[in-house]
């Protein structure tokens, strides 16, 4: 053994040299993650907008539907929803049938997210106040440029924290992808501990690769948070 | 011309629907050339009217991701499309007149309510509008800063600027205002030039309305 100290501590049974050896087999795995993560984040983000909107202006019929669709998606677990999605939906219908793991873990997050995400964002625009919408009306904007010039860009600033909570959030919940056979991180990992019957040192390494992407990924968020709140 | 009457009576709602923030019931806006027909208005007339009326709002209303002086040039730059630099030079101009051209920088947030108030009397000038609204626009001002608002609207009498104000400053309409209104449940109660309407007035529930209002000055 290579590393006598850290293997002689208390007699526990981790192979370093097994644990290093893992992470080159990890590692390709994280931009799959990282694609999963943007891919819907940049979905649900999308349907978040559309969904808030109908909330906001009380759209008929569509606006009580989302509500709905927020409750459901808020209030039960993810995993079921991607279960039923994934198996219990693809005795049904073809087309969710046909679906690689890839796909439905990226449906199932986005559809998902997007009703977190849409609450937060109907915050964010009820938080700046209606009458700087009178006053944009007033000097004879359209109401479309009083939404793109004025309203969003400060709906954007009080979202911002939110939003990059549910990134993270969102690059977590990936890892149930596995589940339905994704191979990302955490599948390649699973698919090692069924092959060596080793537990401890794979799951050590995926779970300190989350953290150190995570943590990463958090520093940055702190940075273009600070950048939008110097401004006003 | 000043807009006098108890509150609730609907002094803000007849200035917002001069610039068509309230939809009203029926009822035609003239304003120059400019015909408005409600409650089905043609959009086109609609954003004419906006064009031809400032409107200053009681609670300032800044755009508040923008600095003074963006303010100012939103009505230029996205509205009429005058260019970036003309419509800064113009700007600045409004901002002198307002006293705040060392501001020109500055984020609402950075700014007393007297000088928002300002910026958004300079925000509203540069609709370049045939008239300007001010809805009750020293109300949510501390006492302090209430002048240096006034002595802009003065100034801008002054030169005779139309002005249509809602307010409570019965000393500033005495002196500022060629006509005084009285309001009283939406319905024009007396109208008249200010010693007319302020000193003499012909309606009982006028001369209460006065009385109160000068005995609070006098006990505030």
């Amino acid at each position: 053994m290579s590393y006598p100290i850290l293997a002689a501590v208390g007699g526990i049974d981790f192979d370093p040299d097994y644990f290093f050896h893992l992470f080159p087999k990890i590692l390709p795995y994280i931009p799959r993650t990282l694609l999963i993560s943007l891919l819907s984040l940049i979905l649900a983000l999308l349907l978040g907008i559309i969904l808030a909107l109908f909330r906001q202006y009380r759209v008929p019929v569509l606006s009580p539907l989302t509500r709905v669709y927020v409750s459901f998606f808020r209030c039960t677990p993810f995993i079921a929803q991607l279960y039923l999605f994934y198996y219990g939906f693809a005795q049904v219908s073809h087309w969710v049938k046909d679906l690689s793991p890839f796909q439905a873990i990226l449906i199932a997050l986005s559809v998902n997210y997007s009703a977190y995400m849409s609450e937060n964002i109907r915050g964010a625009l009820n938080s700046v106040d209606r009458s700087q919408y009178e006053a944009a009306l007033s000097i004879g904007m359209h109401p479309v440029q009083a939404a793109r010039r004025i309203i969003l860009p400060q709906a954007f600033r009080v979202a911002l924290p939110s939003l990059g909570n549910d990134f993270i959030n969102l690059i977590k919940s990936t890892a149930i992808g596995f589940t339905i056979t994704l191979k990302d991180i955490m599948g390649v990992v699973k698919q090692e501990t069924s092959t060596t019957w080793r537990f401890l040192e794979p799951y050590t390494a995926s779970i300190l690769i989350y953290w150190v992407l995570i943590g990463g990924l958090s520093l940055i968020q702190n940075r273009v948070e600070a950048r939008w709140n110097e401004k006003y | 011309m000043a807009l006098i009457g108890p509150s609730g009576t609907g002094k803000s709602t007849l200035l917002r629907c001069l610039n068509y923030l309230e939809r009203p019931d029926e009822g035609t806006i003239r304003i120059g050339p400019c015909v408005v027909r409600a409650p089905r208005p043609r959009t086109r007339d609609v954003y004419e009217l906006r064009g031809r009326t400032g409107m200053v709002f009681q609670n300032y209303s800044l755009f508040r991701n923008k600095t003074a002086l963006e303010n100012i040039m939103e009505p230029m730059t996205v509205v009429q499309r005058i260019d970036k630099e003309t419509a800064r030079t113009k700007a600045m101009t409004l901002l002198e007149r307002v006293g705040l051209a060392d501001k020109a920088d500055s984020y609402p947030s950075r700014l007393s309510g007297g000088q928002q108030q300002r910026i958004g009397i300079a925000r509203a000038m540069a609709v370049e509008p045939d008239v300007l609204l001010f809805d009750e626009p020293t109300s949510s001002l501390d006492p302090e800063l209430v002048g240096e608002v006034l002595a802009v609207l003065r100034d801008l009498a002054a030169v005779h600027t139309t002005m249509l104000i809602a307010t409570h400053e019965m000393a500033f309409a005495r002196e500022a205002a060629d006509r005084v209104v009285f309001l009283e449940e939406g319905r024009v109660l007396e109208e008249g030039p200010p010693e007319q309407v302020l000193e003499h007035p012909t309606h009982e529930r006028v001369r209460q309305f006065l009385r109160k209002l000068d005995r609070e000055e006098r006990i505030g």
